[in-house]
């Protein structure tokens, strides 16, 4: 059973540098073959002023194995349930975003299988400027046993 | 490119517009492990057969945010750069390597938010080859309003600002003459006869006056399928046109071929929808809210593809059964078993 105390818990600020080639490596791995992903032409024809980064690109920049170890989940299985992505602005090649993760909830679930932890992660990711780029919420499942 | 640059108008979509579906191709272990290795994200039941196993899967599986970026490439496609405000996902079932995903979405809502700003919601799903929901979501975007808006805000000008009662009243001006009332109350509703409904919202796209007479002429009869073909290319030539036509549950079976011909080469997808609609009534998905029935997209193959897709047809992707956790499977996806009530178990694969 997670602890409730983990609640509010916050990570430390991660940089990021959205880089070209990590886009190109994510809509590669989706096989998504837009090409506002990776020809600035087309992505300025589309009215954005540099390479665009998908939606679900934040799904890169709130990656933090760090926090996620500190708060101690052992080795159960990790499912993920729900993911929330809400969008400032669209992540552009050359952001550099800081994001910031924390834990909103904890709670126990009855599952098929038995209880389940739920874990709600969310991040917040902002520009140079402070400006508010993304914010995601992801419900994780954690399995007993 | 040029596709690109053609922007999808507030003006032009309507509540039911459905997309045209995109199916992806199977998903495989070296796809998993480049986006496990794209965003970082190494959780062990993605990358690790054997960790996968002793936890109690049959194997290990695809991380969920792949089919939520499936249905991303889906939506960016259709809304063709408008703004997404908001993109929420629920992993429904787990999604196994060799499934063959594929990725809906319909406008469930549309709204005039004041100010000169409209947004619209997308329901989207996506299904595996045994036609079982996988993820369900929901994408809201802010488009424009229409050419014209886009050009001022692109200039930097404040943008146009039009009530539902402007809108309400321009559409029932350009379709006065149709015998059937018009939308008076909901914007999209089924019922109506399609030929009245379809030329006339998006007439008002293109020079206004002299479009609606034309389509008016087109369409004084009931044949569905005609109007489909004649009012979108009025205004429209892109893909999105012919699909708009299906959005709605046509009275009649519309025949597949019809809308071919109205489709460019690129958006394959087209065709998988027509077969869609009649099976919509399938006992098995009744529960499934208003979702289109799961038939396999099968593009550039016309013909009747109406009935639910075989499963045992699809031998090469295991058919695997569904974690434990998962509450319970259709009985529909397991036709080829012999106990269609049974639980599914981890062992079923081996």
């Amino acid at each position: 059973m997670l602890d409730k105390s983990l609640i509010g818990r916050e990570s430390e600020p991660v940089v990021h540098d959205v880089e070209k080639g990590a886009i190109r490596r994510f809509v590669e791995a989706l096989g998504d073959p837009n090409p506002i992903y990776v020809e600035e032409q087309a992505a300025r024809v589309a009215g954005y002023p540099a390479l665009v980064a998908p939606p679900t690109f934040p799904a890169l920049l709130t990656v933090n194995d760090r926090f996620r170890h500190s708060l101690d989940l052992g080795t159960r299985s990790l499912l993920h349930g729900e993911q929330q992505i809400e969008f400032g602005r669209p992540i552009l090649a050359g952001d550099r975003i800081t994001v910031k993760t924390r834990v909103a909830d904890v709670q126990e679930r009855a599952g098929a299988s038995g209880p389940m932890d739920i874990l709600v992660l969310e991040d917040e990711g902002r520009d140079a400027q402070g400006a508010l780029v993304f914010r995601t919420r992801e419900v994780l499942v954690l399995r007993r046993g | 490119m040029a596709l690109l640059a053609r922007q999808l108008y507030f003006e032009a979509v309507k509540a039911g517009d459905e997309l045209p579906p995109l199916v992806k191709p199977p998903v495989d272990r070296t796809q998993i492990a480049r986006y496990a290795g794209a965003t970082g994200d190494y959780n062990p039941l993605y990358v690790d057969e054997h960790l996968a196993k002793n936890a109690g899967f049959p194997s290990a599986h695809a991380p969920g945010m792949l089919a939520m970026g499936f249905i991303g490439e889906l939506v960016v496609d259709w809304l063709r750069g408008a703004r997404l405000r908001r993109y929420t996902a629920r992993f429904v079932k787990i999604v196994w390597p060799g499934d063959v995903i594929t990725c809906r979405g319909r406008v469930v809502d549309r709204r005039f938010e004041g100010g000169g700003v409209y947004a619209i919601d997308i329901e989207v799903w996506a299904e595996n080859q045994r036609g079982e929901l996988v993820l369900k979501g929901l994408v809201t975007s802010q488009l424009y309003y229409s050419a014209e808006d886009d050009a001022r805000q692109r200039a930097g000008q404040s943008p146009l600002v039009v009530t539902p009662e402007e809108e309400a009243a321009r559409l029932a001006k350009l379709s006065r003459a149709q015998p059937p009332k018009r939308h008076d109350a909901h914007p999209p509703p089924p019922p109506r006869p399609p030929p009245a409904v379809k030329p006339a919202p998006p007439a008002k796209v293109a020079p206004p006056a002299k479009v609606a007479p034309l389509a008016k002429a087109v369409v004084p009869a009931p044949p569905a399928p005609a109007a489909a073909l004649h009012a979108p290319a009025v205004h429209r030539p892109a893909p999105a046109a012919a699909p708009r036509q299906l959005a709605v549950p046509p009275p009649q079976p519309v025949p597949a071929a019809v809308h071919a011909p109205a489709r460019p080469a690129a958006s394959s997808h087209g065709l998988a929808r027509t077969p869609a609609l009649p099976a919509r009534e399938t006992p098995s998905r009744a529960s499934a809210v208003g979702r289109p029935a799961p038939v396999r997209a099968a593009p550039r193959q016309p013909g009747p593809k109406a009935a639910r897709p075989a499963p045992p047809k699809r031998t090469a992707a295991k058919t695997r059964s569904a974690p434990r956790f998962v509450p319970k499977t259709k009985p529909a996806a397991r036709a080829s078993r012999p106990r269609p009530g049974s639980k599914p178990t981890g062992k079923k694969r081996r």
